[in-house]
């Protein structure tokens, strides 16, 4: 036997066919966005147990680039890379603490909402699945012990974008990013490893920024 | 639209607020130490099975500070360097003890000078002059000698003590870029000290040499403890390392935990088999265990004081953690099975 939709089932989907069609009637909108934006990371939760990740870093100066492809008035689908100069928690001297200067990479796919537009305010929001790799450091004269941990990561991003001319807006980004890293690594003097972590812990970044995006 | 977006900034400052909040309360049974209010740069922490007490020299309140680990009461022997304000370091008065024939020897960093303490008097009836500003002090059995790390002049400075009880300097060691933290191994004949990076050397108790040096795991070495019984070494880094080094096989190292950071002197049960670390850039507090194979594994965190960097073990499952800015002692109940 067939099923049969249900009547919520119904409902929604007619919601969302008016939903498209109220997009449709609007201008149409750009099809390509690219974007850049420079923030601060707080850290936040476990690297593993035991582990919490601000133990090891203060925060990530983090640097983004994104590109999106209109798929429609609402949405749009595209990627993005997320670079955090981690800035470490332990350093004895200016320039030890230069060199134990770390990173965070996160490359992700993302969908993005576009709710509509407000006089000049254009906001969205990013829904990004990607994987992570950390690599903090401590440099202590000429010894170093490196530390690296990876693993799959999901963040949600609200961009408050205000236009600048036809084709350029900027504003504030708040975001959390959020994963679990399932690969740890030590290399230091005398010891190099790599295992998986010990426990399943969500780590958390919490992101202010702001954001330039060309669109056309 | 706006109504979406405030519920999701909401939800973020929430959460900011939940991980804010999560800035706990360190976990233990504070014991409170005479003139301890304005805060006391504590380092070496020890345990003294034969007087069943927690030495703890407590710097500029010019005391050494015995603590009665089952009734929490506190012995205060007085008369070493004492300064009314606390600097947020550990370079005033008395910093390490060890004990030795009935007697502790407490270094004391203002004078630069090794104090003899009759415990049972409870008073000073010895002083000596350092060549330099005393780290730890370790007494070992079998010269009947006093090893006092000068880190300031690179060396270890060696004091004997006369059949009187007399303490005269009796020769050095020099451990370039050195000597972090001391332990004594009776039973192999050795002294291990660390390097400030990278390494720990072994010096042989007789011939007064380096016989030997391995590579730590540490980019900054800083604690140091050892399972004589086992044969085993453990170093603890700065950046949160603990490194388990087998004596046996130069050195190897059997395993590593990465655990807190700022990591500094830590203790060790050879009981339970059972490491303590303490860390200020994690205010924490964390127990290790070792299994017979030498690896290491982690059994608990609890919040500790944000100035906290020096942890030691009694024998009846307790560790014991300073709080310099507190000017205070916690004991830390160890309720996590023995592990070796």
């Amino acid at each position: 036997m067939t099923p049969r939709p249900s009547g919520w089932a119904l409902r929604a989907f007619a919601a969302f066919l008016l939903l498209l069609s109220r997009g449709a009637r609007a201008d149409p909108p750009p099809s390509v966005a690219l974007a850049g934006g420079l923030g601060y990371a707080f850290p936040a939760g476990g690297l593993e147990r035991g582990s919490q990740l601000s133990d090891i870093t203060l925060g990530l100066v983090d640097i983004s680039v994104d590109g999106a492809y209109r798929l429609h008035q609402l949405w749009s689908a595209g990627a993005a890379l997320h670079y955090g100069a981690s800035i470490p928690k332990l350093c004895a001297s200016g320039s030890d603490c230069i060199s134990s200067i770390g990173r965070d990479v996160r490359v992700g796919a993302l969908g993005r909402w576009h709710p509509g537009r407000w006089r000049s305010l254009e906001p969205d929001v990013d829904l990004e699945f990607g994987y992570e790799w950390l690599a903090t450091k401590l440099v202590d004269n000429d010894a170093v012990s490196r530390r690296g941990a990876r693993g799959f990561a999901a963040s949600l991003a609200a961009h408050g974008q205000f236009a600048l001319w036809r084709h350029v807006s900027i504003g504030p980004v708040l975001a959390v990013s959020g994963g679990i890293f399932s690969r740890a690594s030590l290399d230091a003097p005398g010891v190099a490893t790599a295992r998986n972590t010990d426990g399943s812990l969500v780590h958390l970044w919490t992101y202010v920024g702001f954001r330039t995006c060309a669109s056309w | 639209m706006f109504d979406t977006l405030e519920g999701v900034v909401k939800t973020w400052l929430g959460l900011i607020g939940l991980l804010v909040a999560c800035g706990k309360t360190p976990v233990g049974t504070s014991v409170e130490l005479p003139d301890g209010s304005p805060g006391i740069g504590f380092d070496d922490l020890r345990y003294s099975s034969t007087l069943h007490r927690v030495l703890v020299p407590s710097g500029r309140s010019g005391r050494l500070n015995l603590i009665d680990p089952d009734t929490l009461a506190v012995t205060s022997i007085t008369g070493f360097s004492s300064t009314p304000d606390y600097s947020g370091g550990h370079d005033d008065g008395a910093t390490s003890v060890d004990e030795a024939s009935g007697m502790l020897y407490v270094t004391d960093r203002t004078t630069r000078s090794l104090e003899t303490v009759d415990p049972v008097a409870q008073q000073i009836v010895g002083s000596v002059a350092l060549a330099s500003g005393p780290d730890y002090v370790r007494f070992v059995e079998a010269t009947n000698e006093l090893w006092v790390t000068e880190p300031g002049a690179d060396q270890i400075e060696i004091l004997a003590i006369g059949s009187d009880g007399s303490v005269t300097a009796s020769g050095t060691v020099v451990v370039d870029n050195g000597p972090e933290s001391l332990v004594i191994d009776e039973a192999r004949g050795r002294a291990y000290a660390h390097r400030w990076q990278k390494s720990t050397v072994a010096i042989d108790l007789k011939t007064r040499a380096i016989v030997a040096e391995w590579a730590n795991g540490c980019a900054s070495s800083r604690g140091i403890a050892l399972d004589s019984a086992q044969g085993w070494l453990f170093s603890g880094c700065s950046e949160g390392t603990t490194a388990v080094l087998d004596i046996a096989n130069d050195g190897r190292i059997l395993s590593t935990l990465e655990r807190g950071s700022a990591i500094d002197v830590i203790g060790y049960s050879p009981t339970l088999g059972h490491l303590y670390l303490a860390g200020s850039a994690c205010s924490c507090s964390i127990i290790a265990g070792v299994n017979n194979q030498g690896q290491l594994s982690f059994l608990e965190r609890e919040a500790a004081p944000s100035s906290t960097h020096c942890a030691t073990a009694d024998d009846i499952g307790h560790a014991w953690v300073c709080d310099p800015d507190g000017g205070k002692i916690l004991r830390v109940d160890d309720h996590q099975p023995g592990t070796l």
